[in-house]
């Protein structure tokens, strides 16, 4: 029963985005009619469309394929939860802070996370810029306020595992490892776009901008994770 | 027996205020003590200052030979403290919160003997649901259990039968008074109950304005499991001078 909600949903959920990917499309389309010098960026807009829309059902599929009891009790508790389970990514030192700290930027994430950021560069584009440039300047914004929401969540589920652990034989080399296991990927993660760009766009200043730019958000943070697990090897 | 835990002359301060005011306390192996007193008197305190979590301001604490100033986790490794309930992590499942436990204390995996304790209190069926879908009750449980994990010697509990069913209860209660009867474990049991103070611990300590006001043996507790008209309520009474 819990399952075939679970699966009524994405299909409804699916069929809305193809219904608004196609909307779009033809909105793209149209533009394009109208205005001769964005024909060239159709192709790019239309693959990014597809290749999101094809990810998007090939993990939902997947998703709704899981019959293990465990998921299904979490749908039926109707309790959201991250795309992919990624169990591979765990510290096994000490395991779940990683899920900790994802679920946690999902949900800082999903209440807004840094969408004021991100709508203000919108709102500053100037006018008449190819779609490829703003396309590309929301893709290093976008990446930049992730990684910043990734970062204070990290701080956030890490200091309150040290403090759940307190009372616990527990490794402070072993916390600090497994706290910075996930904001080192997301890392990784949110680079991945950055240098596509700078790469496709022939300038290593963007890349070297955004570092800068991400090793400002993400400072206060890892300092907070350092401190937070320094203070496990001393009594209170 | 020898002494498994000993508290001396502890001081705890929250700012101005002196919550344990120079506390000596003594647990041997295989002891059952029941920790009461009147609310606020410093009975959360003083199991979270033994459990390393709250700063000492003076005295000492000695875990099973091991200064928890001086040698934290070798302390730590000897105790268990049963989580408060709001302090559990929502994000997480039951299960996964017990592997987190579990890494904490360097074990490889949940011990085969915390699914048995989640068996007899019937949290099993729960244990891959988020946390934040539990019910006070749920969350009790798995705090008792995440207290439990891997055997400690000395477990510190904080009114464990808090939002238990009544069946529940009484199944950790059997566990409980059966697990410290094997001689193995101790427990400091602080709670508002005197009926299982009196049924099943040891020895009681009455706990008030941050001190040790009075303490009662097996002997003594003994003669008021036989003569109902000496109970520990006006035992209590008496010395709160009520």
């Amino acid at each position: 029963m819990a399952r075939g909600a679970t699966a009524l949903t994405l299909f409804l959920i699916v069929t809305a985005g193809l219904i608004l990917s196609v909307v779009l499309a033809a909105a793209l389309l149209f533009c394009v009619s109208v205005s001769a010098p964005y024909r060239k960026d159709v192709p790019y807009a239309l693959a990014g469309i597809g290749l999101g829309l094809v990810v998007g059902v090939v993990a939902a599929a997947a998703r709704s394929s899981r019959a293990d009891a465990a998921v299904r009790a979490r749908h039926v508790d109707g309790i959201r939860e991250p795309l992919f389970a990624l169990p591979w990514l765990n510290d096994s030192r000490l395991p779940h802070v990683l899920d900790w700290q994802r679920r946690a930027a999902l949900v800082k994430w999903r209440r807004g996370g840094s969408s004021v950021v991100i709508g203000a560069v919108l709102a500053a584009l100037p006018h008449g810029p190819s779609i490829l440039l703003v396309v590309a300047l929301v893709l290093l914004v976008l990446a930049w306020s992730w990684l910043a929401v990734v970062m204070r969540a990290s701080a956030d589920a890490s200091a309150a595992a040290v403090r759940l652990l307190g009372a616990t034989p527990l490794n402070a080399r072993s916390a600090r490892l497994a706290s910075l296991r996930y904001p080192f990927i997301a890392a990784w993660c949110a680079l991945v776009p950055v240098l596509v760009i700078a790469i496709l766009g022939g300038r290593a200043v963007i890349a070297l901008a955004w570092i800068v730019c991400a090793g400002l958000v993400s400072a206060w943070p890892l300092l907070r994770i350092f401190r937070a697990t320094r203070t496990v090897d001393s009594s209170a | 027996m020898t002494a498994l835990l000993c508290v001396s002359n502890l001081r705890v301060d929250y700012g101005d205020t002196r919550v344990l005011d120079g506390v000596d306390l003594e647990i041997a192996r295989g002891e059952f003590v029941a920790l009461i007193g009147p609310n606020g008197a410093g009975k959360t305190t003083l199991l979270r200052a033994i459990a390393g979590i709250v700063a000492l301001n003076a005295g000492a604490v000695d875990i099973a030979g091991n200064d928890l100033t001086k040698a934290p986790q070798a302390a730590k490794r000897t105790i268990g403290l049963a989580i408060d309930p709001p302090s559990l992590p929502a994000l997480l499942s039951g299960r996964e919160c017990l592997a987190l436990f579990a890494g904490a204390r360097g074990l490889p995996a949940i011990p085969s003997a915390t699914f048995a304790l989640g068996e007899i209190l019937s949290l099993t069926p729960v244990l891959d649901r988020r946390i934040d879908s539990y019910s006070l009750g749920m969350r009790q449980k798995l705090g008792i259990m995440l207290g439990l994990i891997g055997g400690p010697p000395l477990l510190l509990l904080d009114e464990p039968f808090n939002g238990l069913d009544p069946r529940s209860a009484l199944a950790f209660k059997t566990y409980l008074v059966a697990m410290v009867a094997r001689g193995d474990t101790s427990a400091l049991l602080a709670t508002h109950s005197l009926d299982i103070a009196e049924r099943h611990a040891t020895r009681v300590v009455l706990l008030m304005e941050g001190r040790v006001r009075r303490s009662w043996g097996p002997a003594e507790l003994a003669t008021m499991r036989e003569q109902p008209e000496r109970s520990l309520e006006r035992a209590m009474a008496e010395a709160c001078g009520v």
